[in-house]
């Protein structure tokens, strides 16, 4: 079979060739007799499967078909709106959760800081408090004792209404003031150099700055009643 | 403007008219395909019913861009294949024995009637291998050229020929084992 082309007549009867593989198939059948031949078989086969009875499907088919689908559209859609709702109460648990926590963490702090603090203060005032008024007393009645003994006219401190004794201790600012002698003055004295009227060594700034030592104990008088 | 990629759109928004639209216009062809590739009515049907769930499930994935009808046959040829894998472990490009010529060489009458009759040559193929059928299917009944053949079929053109020319070698083979290609067309 030499120059024949039969390996290429199903494919031309199938009309599966390219432009040069068909016009040289064409060109060969028009000189060789075995070769059309057998291309008309093949093209005899190819009619026939051309021509295959077409099965269809049923319209009951179909209709099961349209069914399973919208069936499977519905479940997918109801798992989309079970996602998105479960989706969305994970989210809200979550924030929910953070926002419960920052709160109750800021609410905890601050109590414990309160609690805290509060209780530093009462340490400090249970600490302070009886120092203050034992020393307050200390000194009313060394200026009672000083105000026996020597009286001036321009009081200066120690008094009770010059608001460096607090109300807690004005009976016995009251107490100092005896007569006619208000305000209540301390034994004037001269103070030494560094030290205040009470004998009390003034704090070195304080001394630095110039302030004088009767100034020194009003402050740390007040100092020691003031309240923290 | 092409319907299939408006149908595919409403499909996609869950819109079952999209489907329908899609379905009028493809399930014919679909369904004579899978008949050819499976073999079986009942497969088939099974087949076609699978392929438009799976269709409507993965709509998504389509890309509007291409014609439908490859994308389409691709879904529906690998949900076939599975299931012919499945009943059928070995190759799917087997061919079962040739079926014994219609009548006998005894009875020469009995048997030229029995090659004309209509849908003689249909049994022929169903007797071929899945592979060959698909092939032949998709080019003299789908109409499909080499290229778009060889798109469906997932193999290069040059593939897609050579399987179009071994089936159609088989297919003769078979014919010409029951009687002469004439009583054939």
């Amino acid at each position: 079979m030499n120059g024949h082309v039969t390996d290429l007549l199903a494919l031309a009867a199938a009309g599966a060739l390219d432009q040069a593989e068909a016009a040289r198939i064409e060109a060969h059948l028009r000189e060789c007799a075995a070769c059309a031949a057998e291309a008309g078989e093949w093209r005899h086969l190819t009619e026939g499967l051309r021509r295959l009875p077409a099965p269809k499907p049923s319209r009951a088919l179909v209709a099961r078909t349209v069914e399973a689908v919208e069936s499977r559209l519905a479940e997918r859609a109801e798992r989309a709106w079970n996602r998105a709702a479960l989706g969305f109460v994970v989210a809200f648990a979550w924030t929910l959760a953070v926002v419960a926590w920052v709160v109750l963490d800021l609410l905890a702090g601050g109590l414990r800081q309160m609690t805290l603090v509060g209780r530093q203060q009462v340490v400090k005032r249970r600490r302070l408090f009886p120092q203050c008024v034992q020393r307050a007393l200390r000194l009313i009645h060394r200026a009672a004792a000083a105000n026996t003994k020597d009286l001036s006219g321009d009081g200066q401190f120690l008094t009770a209404g010059d608001g460096v004794i607090p109300e807690v201790l004005t009976p016995h600012a009251g107490a100092l003031q005896s007569g006619d002698a208000s305000p209540v003055v301390e034994k004037r004295r001269t103070p030494r150099a560094g030290q205040d009227q009470f004998g009390r060594g003034q704090p070195q700034r304080l001394r630095r700055a110039g302030v004088p030592a009767q100034r020194c104990a009003r402050k740390r008088v007040a100092a020691l009643l003031r309240v923290p | 403007v092409d319907p299939d990629r408006d149908d595919a759109a409403r499909l996609r928004r869950g819109d079952t008219a999209g489907l329908a639209g899609l379905m009028g216009r493809h399930q014919d062809r679909l369904f004579r395909y899978l008949r050819r590739l499976v073999g079986d009515e009942a497969v088939a049907e099974d087949t076609f019913q699978q392929t438009w769930v799976q269709v409507a499930e993965r709509i998504g994935r389509y890309d509007g861009a291409r014609p439908f009808g490859p994308w389409l046959f691709a879904v529906a040829r690998n949900l076939a294949l599975d299931h012919l894998r499945r009943r059928r472990p070995e190759s799917l490009d087997d061919v079962d024995e040739p079926a014994a010529p219609g009548g006998g060489e005894s009875d020469p009458l009995a048997r030229a009637v029995a090659l004309q009759q209509s849908g003689r040559l249909a049994d022929v193929v169903a007797g071929l291998a899945p592979l060959d059928r698909e092939v032949l299917s998709l080019r003299f009944e789908e109409d499909l050229a080499l290229p778009q053949l060889a798109q469906t079929l997932g193999v290069p053109i040059p593939t897609a020929k050579a399987r179009l020319y071994r089936a159609l070698a088989r297919l003769r083979e078979r014919v010409l084992a029951a009687g002469p290609a004439e009583e054939w067309r």
